[in-house]
């Protein structure tokens, strides 16, 4: 598949106590999109937004270039909706199969609801996972829950993988293994991935495009290439901070700073092109909870 | 619809279970007791089929099943139409086995214990009233699944409990009132002097009927509430 398999256009989306604006982003074909955030962000209603479980307020989402959204004229209708999510893929942050399901069962159910179902690739995934085909749902640990649904998920062979917080109840090993299995799908089958989570160290290890949402507004959208890649965190004593504002190098605002005790931390947009202009200031790669923890936490300098 | 239908046979299968032989047993108590191998498909109709609906909602909030089913290639009113179709076979299915029930006891009355059956004359149950009664059944079961599901469909299992008995005493309340009207009494004369006439396959056809309708009716609003609800 080729083109964007997502596209979110200035959602919105208004609860009680929370309100989404203006989220825009695309997942291509091919690519990891993570989506990063605290607690409480948005990251799920985007997720909710995006499946049909809840309907936004305004703005658009398109999968699979129809429009998704209730409210916009284009709108297919919900049978329609309901039939492109053939090609849709989605693993909760909570396993919600039923309970009382064997694992060998939940197979027959996705097998019943979606056309590409696989029951070979099925196998193959509950075996690499070591998921007995009796044991019954309710009976799985979180993690051995987060790999069946991954496993009914891939074995759909769909077009668009959505991951919420899939991660989370993973041990590290088994987050490397899954993480590793992500890309060779992408690589693979050409399938979009959105992956919202808050353990930066996955989406430094998989995403393509980072798009950080914060108290329902969207901070920014860039590249694995910009975030880590180019940006660095210059470590500057206060003699170096005032050397860096009088050099006039960086508008106000272009830079984040925070201060520690001895020394404060400034985020650079390109530490080659700070490591030239400033050579004396140690200057090191950016890591992705730094990049976020400055970009929403740090001071303008 | 059919693979929705069969997602809420999959999933409550063990919860069916459970109630079947709790209706069995239930059944067989009142068979015993009222000395009338009539009421087995009244109970088993009513006990299974009433409490699947609730059943249904419930597994659908456990552990957020009904989240991970809008990721399904079903749309809402899919969803709700199998639930109907579930609903409507596991009626014709009590239905059938409480016949079935009924006719076995029937049979074995006169080998059993004359202390066991009461008034062991009546105990056996003639064809026809077991259809009348049977159609009673499925209507009643129509008119109560019927109103429950747009209510659970709206909003869920806890508050449609909280909201159900108020809104089967205003439905009582509202048929109390028709019924003692005179326009409904007049309407009515005609019907209730062929029922008298024992034209009891037109009774049955009536029952049957307004049941069949009010479910229909109600599985269609369930659906269109269900399509408007935000997970």
């Amino acid at each position: 598949m080729e083109g964007n398999v997502l596209c979110v256009h200035d959602l919105r989306k208004t609860y009680e106590g929370f309100s989404l604006q203006d989220v825009s982003f695309t997942v291509p074909a091919g690519c990891i999109v993570g989506l990063v955030g605290a607690n409480g962000a948005g990251k799920t209603t985007i997720i909710k937004c995006a499946l049909g479980s809840v309907f936004p307020d305004g703005g658009s989402v398109q999968l699979f270039g129809r429009e998704v959204a209730r409210g916009q004229r284009e709108y297919v209708g919900s049978d329609a909706f309901g039939e492109l999510r053939q090609k849709v893929g989605f693993v909760p942050d909570v396993c919600g199969l039923p309970r009382e399901l064997r694992v060998s069962q939940v197979g027959s159910l996705y097998q019943r609801g979606f056309q590409g179902w696989d029951s070979s690739l099925f196998s193959s995934l509950c075996e690499q996972f070591e998921l007995p085909a009796t044991k019954r749902v309710t009976d799985l640990s979180r993690g051995m829950g987060m790999k069946l649904s991954l496993a009914c998920a891939l074995s759909c062979h769909p077009a668009l993988l959505i991951l919420d917080e899939a991660t989370a109840g993973l041990d590290p090993l088994a987050r490397d293994g899954i993480l590793q299995l992500l890309r060779e799908f992408v690589e693979d089958e050409g399938c979009g991935v959105l992956m919202s989570s808050h353990i930066t160290s996955d989406l430094e290890k998989a995403a393509d495009w980072v798009v950080c949402i914060d108290k329902g507004r969207m901070v920014f959208s860039r590249s694995a290439d910009e975030l880590w890649n180019l940006a660095g965190i210059a470590r500057c004593s206060a003699q170096d901070l005032a050397t860096l504002v009088a050099s006039g190098a960086y508008e106000p605002g272009d830079l984040r700073l925070s201060r520690n005790s001895y020394s404060c931390n400034v985020l650079v947009p390109d530490r080659f092109a700070f490591a030239e202009a400033f050579p004396e200031i140690a200057v090191e790669r950016a890591s992705l909870d730094e990049y976020l923890s400055l970009t929403l936490r740090g001071e303008k300098l | 619809m059919i693979s929705a239908c069969w997602f809420d046979f999959i999933v409550s299968r063990k919860a069916l279970i459970q109630q079947l032989v709790v209706a069995v047993l239930v059944a067989l108590v009142m068979a015993f007791s009222t000395g009338s191998a009539s009421v087995v498909v009244p109970v088993m109709v009513c006990a299974v089929v009433i409490a699947l609906p609730v059943s249904l909602c419930a597994l659908d909030e456990q552990g957020d099943w009904q989240c991970l089913r809008a990721s399904f290639p079903l749309s809402r009113k899919q969803v709700m139409a199998g639930r109907s179709l579930y609903l409507a076979l596991a009626t014709l299915a009590m239905t059938v086995l409480g016949s079935v029930l009924a006719v076995a006891l029937s049979a074995l009355a006169p080998i059993m214990p004359a202390g066991l059956l009461g008034n062991s004359a009546g105990f056996a149950c003639e064809p026809l009233d077991l259809l009348l009664i049977s159609a009673c059944s499925i209507g009643i079961v129509g008119v109560i699944a019927g109103v429950m599901l747009p209510l659970l469909a709206r909003f869920g299992v806890t508050r449609t409990l909280t909201v159900l008995p108020l809104v089967v005493v205003a439905v009582f309340v509202g048929i109390s009132v028709i019924i003692g009207s005179a326009e409904f009494a007049s309407f009515a004369a005609p019907l209730l002097g062929v029922v008298s006439d024992d034209a009891v396959l037109l009774a049955m056809a009536v029952f049957v009927g307004v049941g069949v309708v009010v479910f229909a009716l109600c599985s269609v609003l369930a659906g269109r509430v269900y399509e408007n609800r935000q997970l």
